[in-house]
């Protein structure tokens, strides 16, 4: 019978050992994040974003300071019309009569709102990253390696758990009121919330397409219409209405042989089936200012991947009315002439008044 | 005797029924004495030559003695010479072979106690007991188990040792026979999932109590269904390749029918304790069968848990449990009826696939994706829930020993999920993307225009150290996600547990007959009808720290978001109460359908015997039908309404068409697809005296497409993939095999081909932002190759010399048509086209000139082909061999040590790489460079393995039995065997727009070093 106590033995410490791995059932819910402080930066010096902005000297730089800024966050990308971007706008230092000011955090991940809540107050470590210039625009990143750009998309989770930190919600920011154009064409609000009184429809669309003239599938990178340039007033917004237009509803244009661009296409001999799937295009139309504001052109920025963006612009509005916008304010220099333009959150920021 | 010999026929399975005349009264005295001229020529010649015949005369004066017939279980065919030698201890007294009618006789033999052994080609050896009390005792029958049926196998056998579930595959790739060859292989083998001759595993028939019990979705065996029930299931019969069984004409890869019925579950109690660290920690097992009564009941239960982790793949754990009960009753020697009841409920975590990138940045490649700590604890975010019950009612009625009939009844239901997180908007969760990884940021060919070093440094970093839990799902931030979207109805969850549910209700019925007409012949027959419906759908499992998860189809959302209509996943309910559905835990959502399957088949099998001939002719026929039933109207696809009117809402209609001008429906009933499939087969068999077989089978089937293989995007609609065909195979096979005096050997070649299969792939796309659907027809394959068995015992007591080599060409022949569509649209993006460069491609002479390699031209400026690559059917090994020793000693010890090599194992291929889309890049322009890089197919290097173990039982007055078995594998620790894997069926853009680059493959490794230690007790 030894054998039976040693196989008993054996068996047992056998069910001792292996009851030490039995898979959970149930787990508790995680805490909450942590919520930073000033505290956690009692090591670094607290600036401006305005301080910050005017580090940048006409080049890129590295910041290899230990300082932070301390900012509300102003921006959602909920709607898809931003893109891996956040805009963050801070306090000032009313003591030294700073006034807040705002600037594009180049994030590099997507659906940044689930993180990043409107009004919360996030703190920035900028030790590492790069202050650049983007078309007149100047950002926060991360070094960039790519001659073209000024900096890139911080993207990586390890620099953005290492520099963001998510510190306390508040209420959103009450966006700025810009009375005239001389406001919107001031460098210190751009990036900031703000709203516009009184635009009114222009019926003019930027347009962006590529398209392949010889049919050969090839080089299509290069062959693109600047609508906006090209047609001119003559064909008006070229019979878009929508706010944008995403990859489906094109094509569906495409599709139609009723429609070509309100003549355009014809006018310039352009054969339609010649524009080259998957679709690079941009689209976004054109308001005014009001005339006691200057009646500025201002473009509101707009993308095909925005949920709105096959949203009919209200009649209303094509019909003359005028409206209200809430949005970003930024700035756009390709060299040829500046683009002042209004970057939707959402169709909430668009106001009509009754 | 040797002690080896007799340990190595307890070992081996034996089957006697030494009083089985008793109940049949089947016996018949008056039998004509057996003369040598009945026998074949060549047996006979035999016979002369080893002196010995039918009668054996001792030398006692007693007028003691033992006759009988040596018969086939299966069926009380007559066993033309079996050889039959008797001892008394060591010594053997005589030798006789079994006459033609099967019988024997041993006279003059003195009393006491012998032992008789039995074997016979084809057939188990056997071995019995008698005691000699001085008057001609008759064991009417001594029965003989074709060497096709195993039953009953020892636990303290290795080689047929619990690798059902032993954790190292929970669906054996071959199933143990008493073949040399599947012994070893189906053992050493199943670590890399080599599959036998190449086949995939649903061309494994695998009947229970005679029911085919395929998954009439998809085709693949269900092992799963009863994992855990070892000695429940232990008794089966199987046969190989082509050959036909007694259930059914079967296909082309064998048929395994496990017996389940109570009376074929040895007798007694049986516990065991297993720990393994491949897979689960611990197995806890305990059986009863009671045999036969008396009173002609018996019934059996067989309980266990298989429970815990293992050493190698984090994250993937057991809590599974088993149940069995059964009950028989045999009412006289004619009707007998049984129930049987058992399921596997549980859970189970599961495993990721993962690029090489990712495992050497781990520093493993048994690494997991699916899980992350929450609450301190291992949490995976797939696990697979199963509970599916199958009652089992089966009736026998045998009115004649020459007459068998069975009705068998077969229930399948219950519930069976796979867990998998499902997120809304948010970034993706999994730790693996791509788009975490420092490949993402930097690659050293500037042409993929990913440059920045510093960010694929950072990164590299983070998942080296793990910095703050890189490696795994960050289950804090899921939740904090969820915690803080707060809307008006609460929190809305962006990140939940989705469970994918595939809930069988499965009926069967099958019927056999079988007739025994003459000694030459016997006709088996059946009828199966199968009635399946499946519901696939989702619930919610797992809100994750929210409130609630809107049904609504985030894919279409991205390219319909300004339509209220087109994102619902449940428009009806859209419709009707003018918003989304709000989920909450337990809620169906996302899609909801039944499978409908319907199956009828009739089958015959006329067996020919004749000396030492044996022959069959088995034919099929079969009809089968599908169809799916929507039971949601989705957004995308609505259809028609209930009374066949377009569907309408704000004054815009809803309804979409094909290009045939059908509306695209995803709710109701789609068309219905039937097929009618016939199996014709036909084999022979000669027996040469001296323990020869030389047998061969061949076989044309034709099979219907599963429902899984029949719809583009079964999850949106009831789009069907074109021209559906019947698959055809041709299969052939011929065998030697050798079987005497300890010598086990086998040798086969078979030749098949398979035409016209479809197949379907589906996966996430998130360039697409939904679910991609490959639809392939036209696929076809050509296997060949030859089998080798052999186990020799060497001059060393108890010591022999076992091996398999399986040497195969499984390769595609045919280039498939694809159509492929989108889940969130109804888009065709290839519609029918030619995937060219599937089965083989171009490798084209390159030359060099001053240094500079390029492709050579010809005069007409064409490159030059200089051979075509074929592809492979891949994940599984074309070369595999085995060489070991097995020892085995009169004292109940064994060990086995085994030295296994894998070659020629190829990665499964996608369809896209071998397209001319693929090929040619965004320029168009097809180069050879593209090619020869886009279409290859990987080969994964060869391996070698090294298996042992070693056992011992005991038995304790004579009643008590306990033992330990002990087995390691891979002891070389060679933790870079690929075992399988996949290519991601994606393509990177280039910087200079001429080309596409691939996305990088996953693989799947074998666990290093591991063990698995069994301790048993049984009475």
């Amino acid at each position: 019978m030894n054998h039976i106590k040693y196989i008993a033995v054996a068996a047992l410490a056998l069910l001792a050992v292996a009851c030490d791995e039995f898979p959970p059932v149930n787990y508790d819910d995680p805490a909450p994040y942590r919520v930073y402080t000033d505290a956690d930066f009692a090591d670094s010096r607290l600036v401006t974003i305005a301080e910050l902005k005017d580090m940048y000297n006409g080049s890129p730089v590295d910041i290899d300071e230990d300082i932070y800024i301390k900012a509300q966050v102003v921006s959602s990308d909920q709607s898809g019309n931003l893109y891996r971007t956040m805009y963050i706008q801070d306090a000032g230092n009313p003591e030294l009569s700073v006034a807040p000011e705002a600037i594009e955090l180049k994030m590099g991940t997507r659906n940044l709102y689930n993180d990043y809540k409107l009004g919360q107050w996030i703190y920035v470590k900028c030790r590492d990253l790069t202050l650049g210039d983007y078309n007149g625009m100047v950002g926060l990143g991360y070094r960039s390696h790519d001659p073209e750009y000024e900096t890139a998309y911080i993207e990586n989770q390890y620099l953005i758990d290492t520099h963001v930190f998510r510190g306390e919600m508040d209420d959103p920011v009450e966006p700025l009121l810009l009375e005239s154009d001389e406001d919107v064409m001031n460098e210190a609000n751009f990036g900031k919330y703000v709203t516009i009184k009184g635009l009114t429809y222009s019926n003019k669309l930027f347009v962006i397409l590529y398209y392949d003239p010889d049919g050969d599938h090839q080089d299509y990178q290069g062959n693109c219409l600047f609508l906006d340039e090209e047609g001119g007033e003559r064909y008006g917004n070229y019979g878009i209405d929508t706010w944008a237009i995403s990859e489906n509803a094109f094509q569906a244009l495409l599709d139609d042989p009723e429609f070509d661009f309100n003549g355009y296409l014809e006018d310039n001999g352009i054969d339609k089936s010649r524009f080259v799937a998957p679709y690079s295009y941009t689209i976004s139309q054109y308001f005014q200012t009001s005339a006691e504001m200057g009646g500025m052109d201002l473009q509101i920025r707009t993308s095909g991947y925005a949920r709105f963006a096959d949203t009919k612009i209200d009649q209303r509005i094509l019909d003359d009315a005028t409206f209200n916008a809430t949005g970003i304010l930024t700035y756009y220099n390709s060299g040829r002439e500046p683009n002042y333009q209004f970057t939707l959150l959402d169709l909430g920021g668009i106001e009509i008044p009754e | 005797m040797s002690k080896t010999k007799l340990l190595s026929i307890i070992v081996m399975t034996a089957f006697v029924l030494p009083v089985a005349a008793q109940n049949t009264g089947g016996g018949k005295d008056d039998d004509p004495p057996f003369r040598t001229k009945d026998l074949p020529d060549s047996l006979r010649r035999e016979l002369r030559q080893n002196s010995m015949e039918m009668v054996w005369t001792g030398r006692g004066q007693s007028s003691g003695g033992v006759k009988g017939k040596v018969v086939n279980r299966s069926g009380r065919v007559p066993v033309q010479g079996a050889e039959l030698q008797i001892f008394k201890g060591e010594a053997l007294m005589g030798t006789v072979y079994a006459s033609s009618d099967g019988a024997f006789l041993f006279e003059n033999l003195d009393n006491g106690l012998y032992l008789m052994k039995v074997s016979a080609p084809g057939f188990l050896p056997s071995q019995v007991n008698v005691e000699v009390e001085g008057f001609m005792k008759d064991l009417m029958f001594v029965s003989l188990l074709p060497a096709n049926v195993v039953n009953d196998i020892d636990d303290s056998s290795f080689a047929d040792f619990d690798m059902d579930d032993s954790g190292y595959e929970d669906a054996p790739s071959i199933i143990y026979g008493n073949d040399i060859f599947s012994n070893i292989a189906g053992y050493d083998f199943s670590a890399v999932r080599f599959r036998n001759r190449g086949y995939n595993s649903e061309t494994q028939d695998v009947y229970l109590s005679g029911v085919r019990m395929n998954d009439a979705m998809t085709g693949y065996t269900p092992w799963a269904l009863w994992s855990g029930l070892n000695e429940a299931m232990r008794s089966k019969e199987t046969t190989m390749g082509l050959e036909a069984s007694e259930y059914g004409t079967g296909g082309f890869n064998g048929v395994t029918n496990i017996l389940a019925m109570p009376s074929s579950v040895r007798p007694g109690f049986r516990f065991s304790v297993l720990s393994n660290s491949a897979l689960y920690r611990l197995r806890l097992m305990a059986s009863y069968a009671s045999g036969e009564l008396d009173n002609g009941w018996s019934y059996a239960f067989n309980v266990s848990a298989r429970l815990g982790g293992n050493d190698w793949v984090d994250g993937v754990y057991y809590r599974s449990f088993a149940y069995y009960g059964a009950v028989e009753k045999k009412f006289n020697d004619t009707h007998k009826l049984g129930f049987v009841i058992f399921a596997t409920p549980g859970q189970r975590g599961a495993q990721n696939a993962s690029t090489q990138e990712v495992y050497d940045l781990v520093g493993s490649n048994t690494y997991n994706s699916n899980w992350g700590y929450q609450d301190g604890k291992m949490r995976n975010a797939r696990v697979r829930k199963t509970h599916e019950p199958v009652m089992i009612l089966k009736y026998t009625a045998t009115p004649s020993d020459d007459l068998e009939a069975s009705a068998t009844l077969l229930y399948r239901t219950g519930k069976n999920g796979y867990t998998a997180l499902d997120w809304y908007d948010a970034p993706d969760p999994r730790p693996d993307y791509y788009r975490y990884l420092p490949s993402y940021f930097y690659m050293e060919d500037p042409d993929y225009d990913r440059i920045d070093i510093e960010k694929a440094a950072w990164a590299t970093e983070a998942w080296q150290y793990n910095i703050n839990g890189t490696q795994h799902l960050n289950w804090d931030r899921l939740y904090n996600v969820n915690y803080n979207n707060i809307t008006d109805d609460g929190r809305r969850s962006k990140y939940t547990i989705e469970e994918r549910r595939t809930d069988q209700n499965d009926v069967n019925f099958a019927g056999t007959v079988k007739w025994r007409a003459s000694s030459l012949f016997t006709l088996n027959g059946g009828v199966n009808l199968k009635w399946n419906r499946t519901e696939y759908y989702k619930i919610m499992n797992d809100l994750l720290g929210g409130d609630y998860y809107l049904n609504i189809d985030q894919f279409a959302e991205r390219d319909f978001a300004s339509s209220p209509t087109m994102i619902q996943n449940d428009l009806d309910y859209f419709l009707k109460h003018g918003q989304a559905q709000m989920l909450g835990q337990g809620d169906k959502y996302g899609y909801d359908y039944y499978a409908h399957v319907r199956n009828a088949g009739l089958w015959a099998t006329a067996n020919f015997e004749k000396g030492g001939f044996k022959g069959y002719v088995s034919a099929e026929g079969g009809y089968t039908s599908f169809w799916r039933e929507g039971l949601v109207r989705k957004g995308l696809f609505a259809g028609l309404d209930d009374n066949g009117n377009e569907m309408v809402y704000d004054g815009k209609v809803l309804t979409t068409y094909d290009s045939e001008g059908r509306a695209i429906t995803s709710k109701g009933k789609s068309d219905v697809s039937q097929f009618f499939t016939y199996t014709v087969k036909a084999g022979a068999a000669y027996f040469i005296p001296g323990g020869h077989r030389v047998y061969a089978n061949v076989g044309y089937l034709t099979d219907a497409p599963t429902f899984s293989q029949a719809f583009v995007s079964p999850r949106t609609r009831n789009t069907l993939v074109p021209d559906l065909k019947t698959t055809k195979t041709f299969s052939a096979d011929l065998n030697y095999q050798f079987s005497r005096n300890g010598y086990d050997i086998r040798v086969t070649g078979f030749y098949t081909k398979i035409n016209d299969q479809t197949d379907v792939m589906s996966f996430y796309d998130d360039s697409q932002n939904s679910f991609t659907n490959f639809a392939m027809s036209g696929i076809d394959q050509r296997h060949a190759g030859i089998e080798l068995g052999f186990k020799i015992p060497v001059p060393v007591q108890g010591l022999s010399v076992q091996g398999v080599l399986s040497w195969g060409e499984y390769i595609y022949t045919s280039n498939p048509r694809m159509t492929q569509t989108v889940d969130n649209s109804a888009t065709v993006i290839f519609n029918d086209e030619l995937v060219p460069y599937w089965s083989s491609h171009p490798v084209f002479r390159k030359e060099t000139v001053d240094g500079v390699t390029s492709y050579a031209t010809d005069g007409n400026g064409n490159y030059i082909v200089e051979k075509n690559q074929k592809h492979y059917v891949p994940s599984t090994p074309q070369l595999a061999a085995s060489l070991g020793l097995n020892y085995a000693s009169s004292s109940y010890w064994f060990a086995d040590l085994n030295v296994n090599y894998f070659g020629n194992t190829y990665l499964d291929m996608n369809p896209l790489y071998r397209t001319d889309m693929a090929t040619a890049g965004p320029d168009g322009l097809v180069t050879p460079g593209e090619i020869e890089y886009m279409a290859s197919q990987e080969k994964f290097d060869p391996v070698f393995l090294l298996n042992a173990s070693v056992g011992k039982s005991w038995y304790i007055n004579r009643k008590y039995n306990i033992g330990f078995s002990l087995e390691v594998k891979n002891i070389l620790n060679n933790r870079g065997v690929r075992t399988g894997g996949y290519e991601q069926t994606r393509l990177i853009d280039s910087k200079s727009g001429e080309r596409y680059y691939r996305f990088d493959s996953k693989y799947f490794y074998m666990s290093g070093v591991n063990y698995m230690l069994n301790l048993y007790f049984r009475f």
